[in-house]
């Protein structure tokens, strides 16, 4: 109903109080003192004249007059009427990512997104509402609902903590639950990448450039005997600004850097940890978005391998067990070995024990130069590059069955793998050191590097202390009864399925992790951290609204023109008027 | 008295001097007075003989005349009476109405009376309607020595006639002043007028603003005499009607006055100097 925006509705409509202001001089009444009112008694007699006077004085036909003129100008209007039949459903997708939260509670763009759509939802009616949580993946928020009530309900559980918002797929899954037949309404805080056409899509923006800090890029690593902090902030505000970081050890404040940024630009922090540092956090000084203002670094987890090598060849025995120290992952210890490696025809015997067995090789082997085809996908591939590689194998070497190659030299299987049924991998290497070069390369420790990482994955508990939110934080629980503690000390058992399960992470902070039998109970902490530059990033925040629902031609189907019903209406009190006129013998 | 009211009635005065009252004859009868009666009485102008009848008094007869036919006779003497007005004013509230020059034509008119009456060697008292009729302080006297005339009564002439009625002359001369507007049927009280009256004359005097109605529109009425008020609509329809109810109103007292044999006579008061000729006409005054 566009009457209130409509001006020149609002200039006819001042011929309502001009009809209001002709009645009221009409009847107003002036005073004069008579002799007598003996002559005036006549009244009683008259049905015409002499009518007594009511004040305030509005006879039925000034009401009629008053109606049939609103009736007019409001046709003048032109006024539509959503048909109902016509009516679609609403699927919102919202935002979660934090920077919904920026500035002030009461003006932060989720709470002006909420009264946005509160505002919608009166406006215009529809057959049904649907919400969908646009986080990294997304997700629904609600079954189709009759009500804008009852959307406005679970409007509560939008937290707006997600890392990221993959707002073009809670599209796609928009449209698709909606048969691309529904009106979809994204609310967000940045304007669209893309020009939105009108129909179906909707995109209102409510952010605001406010001035923001915050942390992008934090991890803790092994450095010599200690760790090594490193630390990356941004200001990511369409403004330059200053904001001051402070790192604390536990309790202890250990480093505080002011910070005097322009737009985009960051500061890099490197930190030398001594050994036994506690966890560390850093912390921003409060701005329009406190979620990135804070981080957790616990020390790293310096996972072992134990390793048991049966190499009758003693150079290369050496060399292994060379790099195998270099890597510092392998661990001293006379428990059964997790990792053997052989010469032996034999799999070696352990429930927990992987094997890599380096095939036999003649006196003469061939030494291959490429082109070497690696399966840039296996875990043991990671980082390895090896053009000008010389690499000496057997040339008659073939693919045992069972085994699938990671590394070939042509049709020559250099490297090939096969998983037990037990889980326990199984690796077979052709590799003559005497004939090769790349022992003499990096790429020597690092696919011995990627062999004991591999095989640090699979054992119990976390892989790294450290996580991003948004991403995965694996985890092999020791057994059943895995439960998890987050930051607000809520505990929640995991069901356990399969080896490796991902943990439900929502939000940012110190979380422990704790599972097997009572008497070896495996219990870590770990923390996450909202690292996220793009999504902390005020820079783009805008408020304004992107495409309209409905093309002009829909609208015409989907909205009625009531014009005809109110002149018939008008037209019906018109002729009212005219008998109520005709009833009064002429005069008004 | 205020001083508008004290100018009316000398004003008035003025007028009457040039004015005498008209006497009837019905009015040559009564109190011993100036004025030849119209019977016999104790004067010493000859009117007649009649036959002695036992009562008269033995001075009058003429013993000449028993002496020459030995029949006593009565010798009659024309009666040598005091006419006498009674002037009637309606001193309501509707008297004084605001913007009209009703109450100065009012003082004007019973000055102008009173003086054509002394005029006609004529005695006269002024009446005025209150709780009852009273009589004006020093009404014999001339106008300018009169005392305060208040228009301010609210009842109507039955109601003030019904608790204190006049103390009217017979015979006398009786002068009702008034603008009649009020309810009830004007015969009872022209007989009660006219009951041993030599002459009753009725002055209407109506302000141009109760001739005319006012102008068509929402008009709220306030009834000068009452306080009562009566919000109306008026257009031309009863503007005709209200002239129709007046020209009735003074129709049913023409009738009564017929009925009873009063003069009645209407005037308008902004012109009531300009037409005392009207006066004349129903023999109430003449020039002196």
């Amino acid at each position: 109903m566009p009457f209130f925006t409509y001006p020149l509705a609002w200039i006819a409509a001042i011929a309502l109080p001009a009809l209001a202001a002709i009645y009221f001089l009409r009847h107003r009444y002036r005073k004069q003192s008579v002799s007598s009112l003996l002559l005036w008694q006549m009244h009683r007699e008259s049905r015409e004249g002499g009518r007594r006077v009511e004040k305030p004085q509005f006879p039925l036909v000034f009401f009629l007059e008053l109606l049939v003129l609103a009736l007019l100008v409001l046709a003048a209007t032109g006024p539509r009427w959503q048909v109902p039949s016509t009516t679609r459903p609403l699927i919102v997708v919202l935002d979660d990512s934090q920077s919904m939260l920026a500035g002030p509670e009461d003006s932060s763009p989720r709470a002006l997104a909420m009264a946005h759509l509160d505002e919608v939802t009166q406006e215009r009616r529809f057959r049904s509402f649907q919400l969908i949580i646009a986080g990294p993946t997304p997700g629904l928020l609600s079954d189709r609902l009759g009500k804008p009530e009852l959307m406005m309900e679970k409007l509560e559980d939008w937290s707006c903590r997600a890392p990221e918002a993959n707002l073009e797929a809670a599209i796609r899954m928009a449209r698709a639950l909606g048969h691309n037949n529904a009106d979809i309404l994204v609310l967000t805080d940045a304007p669209p990448d893309r020009e939105i056409p009108a129909g179906r899509l909707r995109w209102n923006a409510f952010g605001k450039p406010r001035l923001n800090f915050g942390f992008i890029n934090a991890a803790r690593s092994p450095h010599a005997d200690g760790d090594r902090a490193m630390l990356e902030i941004a200001n990511l505000s369409a403004q330059p600004g200053t904001n001051t970081v402070k790192v604390f050890a536990g309790t202890n404040l250990i480093h505080e850097a002011p910070l005097n940024l322009g737009t985009n630009a960051a500061r890099k922090l490197t930190i030398p940890l001594p050994a036994g540092t506690p966890a560390l956090r850093a912390e921003l000084a409060q701005d329009a978005l406190l979620g990135d203002n804070r981080i957790d670094l616990l020390p790293p987890l310096r996972r072992t391998v134990r390793v048991q090598l049966s190499i009758t060849n003693s150079a290369l025995s050496s060399l292994l067990t060379d790099t195998l120290s270099a890597t510092g992952m392998r661990a001293a210890t006379n428990q059964p070995p997790e990792l053997v490696i052989h010469q032996s025809d034999n799999v070696p015997a352990g429930k927990e024990a992987w094997s890599l067995r380096l095939m036999p090789v003649p006196e003469k082997p061939e030494r291959y130069t490429g082109p070497f085809v690696i399966d840039m996908a296996h875990p043991l591939t990671r980082g390895l590059s090896l053009p000008g590689i010389v690499w000496g194998a057997h040339p008659g070497a073939t693919n045992t069955p069972g085994f699938l190659p990671v590394i070939t030299a042509g049709n020559i299987p250099l490297l090939t793998h096969r998983t037990l049924k037990d889980g326990r991998e199984q690796l077979n290497l052709t590799f003559a050191p005497e004939h090769s070069t790349m022992h003499d390369t990096p790429q020597w420790p690092a696919l011995i590097w990627n062999l004991l990482q591999w095989r640090t994955r699979a054992q119990n508990g976390l892989t790294a202390a450290n996580h991003r939110l948004g991403l995965d934080v694996p985890y092999r629980p020791a057994g059943t009864n895995t439960i998890l503690t987050l930051p607000t000390d809520t505990q929640g058992e995991l069901a356990s399925f399969g080896d490796e399960i991902r943990l439900p992470i929502t939000g940012p902070g110190v979380h422990w992790v704790e599972s097997g039998p009572a008497t070896n109970r495996l219990k870590e902490s770990f923390a996450v951290n909202f690292l996220a530059g793009a999504e902390s990033s005020l820079v783009h925040a805008e408020t304004g609204e992107w495409g309209r629902w409905g093309t002009d031609s829909e609208i015409r189907f989907e909205y009625a023109t009531i014009m005809p019903y109110l002149v018939f209406l008008g037209l019906m009190l018109m002729a009212g008027h005219l008998y109520a006129i005709h009833k009064q013998g002429g005069r008004i | 008295m205020p001083d508008s009211h004290r100018s009316a009635l000398q004003a008035g005065e003025q007028l009457g001097l040039r004015y005498s009252l008209v006497l009837p004859q019905a009015s040559m009868h009564g109190q011993r007075g100036e004025r030849l009666g119209r019977f016999s009485g104790s004067s010493v102008d000859f009117q007649d003989y009649r036959e002695y009848q036992p009562g008269d008094d033995l001075r009058h007869i003429d013993w000449n005349a028993y002496a020459r036919s030995n029949q006593l006779t009565v010798k009659l003497f024309r009666e040598e009476v005091q006419p006498h007005l009674d002037l009637i004013l309606d001193t309501s509230r509707s008297m004084a109405l605001e913007d009209t020059a009703k109450s100065r034509a009012l003082y004007q008119l019973a000055a102008l009376l009173a003086t054509a009456a002394t005029n006609a060697r004529c005695s006269h008292a002024i009446w005025t309607m209150g709780d009852g009729f009273q009589r004006v302080a020093n009404d014999t006297q001339p106008p300018g020595a009169w005392g305060t005339i208040a228009l301010e009564s609210a009842r109507p002439f039955e109601e003030a006639y019904g608790l204190v009625p006049p103390r009217l002359r017979r015979h006398g001369i009786r002068v009702l002043i008034s603008d009649l507007l009020w309810p009830g049927d004007p015969l009872p009280s022209l007989r009660k007028l006219t009951q041993d009256a030599a002459a009753v004359h009725v002055v209407q005097l109506l302000a141009a603003a109760d001739t005319e109605p006012p102008q068509a529109g929402n008009v709220e009425l306030t009834d000068h005499e009452t306080g009562e008020t009566l919000a109306l609509y008026i257009d031309a329809s009863i503007q005709d009607q209200y002239r129709r109810t007046l020209e009735r109103l003074q129709q049913s007292w023409a009738n009564a006055a017929r009925q009873t044999g009063t003069q009645l006579v209407t005037l308008i008061a902004e012109s009531a100097t300009q037409n005392l000729q009207r006066l004349e006409e129903i023999n109430l005054l003449e020039p002196a």
